[in-house]
């Protein structure tokens, strides 16, 4: 198990650092002389001359690449144009937002869509199972920002029971600045179906019916042998989900006006804040690495079976 | 055919996207107005006789704007798409095929680009190529690649160690004749499979990236771009955002529609156990 982990942690290094060589290759693609480009419109002659012999811009290109790469292994991720203040400083400060949005997000939303999904499975066919099934394909088909939207027109404007700008009024109950981007995750639900079809499946396999046979009562045989199995799937979908939350962060926090690093990186992109945008998206990235890996790790754990398939594939 | 007929999803799914795709392509003959005419004095209607779907904050019939809108959303998500197919399906195929150090990098190069939030990739790109219609057809369409890469490649591994392969093989093909003639025909069908979901997610892609205000630029009305016109005045008037974001959503569902309908057909032990 432990190489397991340590295998996989290493493979990360190398996605970091393609990661890194995209958002850097990607942000100087961007039309313009770089130092400007950087220095953001105000900059004058003078300071461009010395942004670019300090950051080395009269160099070859690859000696310059280098020189970010030493810069990133320090921590450092260059100064925000628009927040006068490192990159990873500003980034650190909204980062907590962001975390509490995609943890709350993913277990609620998790919590909601796997009970459901039991139900489903339970009433297959009849009513409750259509109604659910319904609403959870309704659900993952509309865009983020549409459910976000109605949600704040209901529940801020017409309900006022949360406030429209979520976590920037002061003096606001905690678990109202995050009721409403939770409200969107759950109603956006896609874990519905991913357990109710994997309950049906296992419903199907000899051993339930073997223990129905036994005559263990229906509710056991739901809980503990289809439940207990079907969760495995499950688990992986919770924590892709939580890798993919971070990037609806984006749209979230946008719609819900929370000052987190997806609001910063929009905000970034919006005043030409090319170091903060490379910054964000770096640790946005980062993030969603480590989930997927943390999802990887759970699942090995759980299952046993995938961590074997996982090492013959290296 | 009949059978493809038989599942549900499938034939809701594809006449919703049917229904869209006429709509869009007769928008002429079920309009009145011009997509662009500003009429100020009857700006932000709620839905009349006049206007079906009422009038945005410039006095645009809002209705007239989605079905013209529908004609570019839908051009980026058949474009971005095409891109990605094209892209994806190759690189997946020859990286299934060959194996070795090609397989590793390309390998390495999906991993970081599946790094990235999809948006946040589309975003980045977007901001870099700058902004035009031909431009987001790039930006939507690359972080899509990896989808049809993963499917292809793990489908061309599992055919080519078929007999029919190693028939053709040892009767002296050519590794390309391979790969073009044995190969990818058994391969797409897979992935017209997952065209569907990845043509849901690129107009989802295209109205959030409208949303977020890096759209398409004026004065094309792309459906993101009207979601996001209609946006600021959501609390007074919200009339051009539900209607417009209700057409995203019915397309999106329609394709969703559709790509599950078609797995469960191409997948027999999914097929018996959604039933």
């Amino acid at each position: 198990m432990r190489n397991y982990i340590l295998k996989r942690l290493l493979f990360t290094i190398p996605t970091l650092l393609g990661v890194f060589i995209v958002v850097y290759i990607v942000i100087r693609q961007i039309p313009g002389d770089p130092a400007e480009v950087m220095l953001g419109k105000t900059a004058t002659t003078a300071q461009i001359e010395i942004y670019r012999t300090a950051h080395g811009l009269d160099r070859p290109a690859i000696v310059q690449f280098w020189l970010a790469l030493k810069h990133l292994f320090v921590g450092d991720l260059g100064m925000s144009l628009s927040h006068y203040r490192p990159v990873l400083e500003v980034v650190f400060e909204r980062l907590p937002s962001t975390i509490e949005l995609a943890l709350y997000g993913i277990v609620i939303s998790s919590f909601v869509s796997i009970v459901l999904g039991v139900v489903a499975a339970t009433f297959r066919g009849k009513w409750p199972d259509l109604i659910i099934i319904a609403f959870s394909t309704l659900g993952t088909s509309l865009p983020t920002f549409y459910i976000g939207l109605w949600v704040l027109v209901i529940f801020a404007l017409k309900l006022g029971i949360i406030p429209v700008l979520s976590n920037m009024v002061k003096g606001t109950a905690y678990w109202k600045t995050l009721f409403g981007p939770v409200l969107t995750m759950v109603l956006g639900g896609s874990l519905v179906r991913t357990t109710r079809s994997s309950m049906l499946e296992i419903m199907d396999e000899d051993f339930i019916r073997t223990a129905k046979a036994k005559g263990v009562s229906g509710r056991k045989i739901l809980f503990k042998h289809a439940l207990g199995n079907a969760l495995i799937p499950i688990v992986t979908m919770v924590g892709y989900g939580l890798a993919i939350s971070f990037g609806g962060a984006i749209v979230l926090e946008t719609v819900f006006v929370r000052s987190g690093v997806g609001k910063l990186l929009i905000d970034a992109i919006g005043s030409r804040d090319y170091p903060l945008v490379q910054g964000a998206t770096f640790i946005i990235a980062t993030f969603m690495i480590l989930a997927n890996l943390l999802t990887d790790v759970v699942t090995g754990i759980v299952d046993p079976r995938i961590r074997v398939a996982g090492d013959v594939s290296f | 055919m009949r059978e493809l007929l038989r599942n549900k999803f499938i034939v809701i799914g594809g006449s919703i996207i049917l229904i869209i795709v006429i709509i869009v392509v007769f928008a002429p003959m079920l309009t009145k107005y011009d997509y662009g005419a500003i009429d100020l004095p009857n700006k932000q209607q709620a839905p009349n006789a006049e206007h079906i779907m009422g009038t945005d904050a410039y006095g645009r019939d809002v209705w007239c704007r989605i079905v013209y809108g529908g004609r570019i959303s839908l051009t980026v998500a058949i474009c971005s798409t095409a891109i990605a197919m094209v892209f994806g399906t190759l690189l997946g195929t020859l990286s299934g095929y060959i194996s070795g150090t090609l397989d590793f990098v390309l390998g390495r190069i999906v991993d970081v680009m599946m790094a990235f939030p999809m948006l946040l990739l589309s975003l980045i790109i977007g901001i870099a190529l700058g902004s035009s219609t031909r431009n987001m057809f790039f930006s939507i369409g690359i972080p899509i690649i990896p989808m049809f890469y993963r499917l292809s490649r793990a489908t061309t591994m599992s055919i080519k160690e078929r007999s029919f392969v190693t028939a053709a093989r040892s009767m002296g093909s050519s590794r390309w004749r391979l790969i073009l003639r044995h190969i990818i025909p058994n391969v797409l069908p897979y992935i017209l499979v997952i065209m569907s979901s990845a043509m849901g997610g690129a107009i989802l892609a295209e109205s959030s990236l409208g949303f977020l205000g890096y759209g398409i630029p004026l004065p094309t009305p792309s459906w993101g771009l009207i979601v996001n016109d209609g946006r600021s005045f959501m609390f007074t008037y919200p009339w051009t955002t539900a209607f417009s974001g209700a057409f995203i959503a019915l397309t999106i569902l329609g394709f969703n529609l559709l790509g599950d309908g078609l797995r469960d057909h191409m997948d027999p032990k999914i097929r018996t156990a959604a039933r």
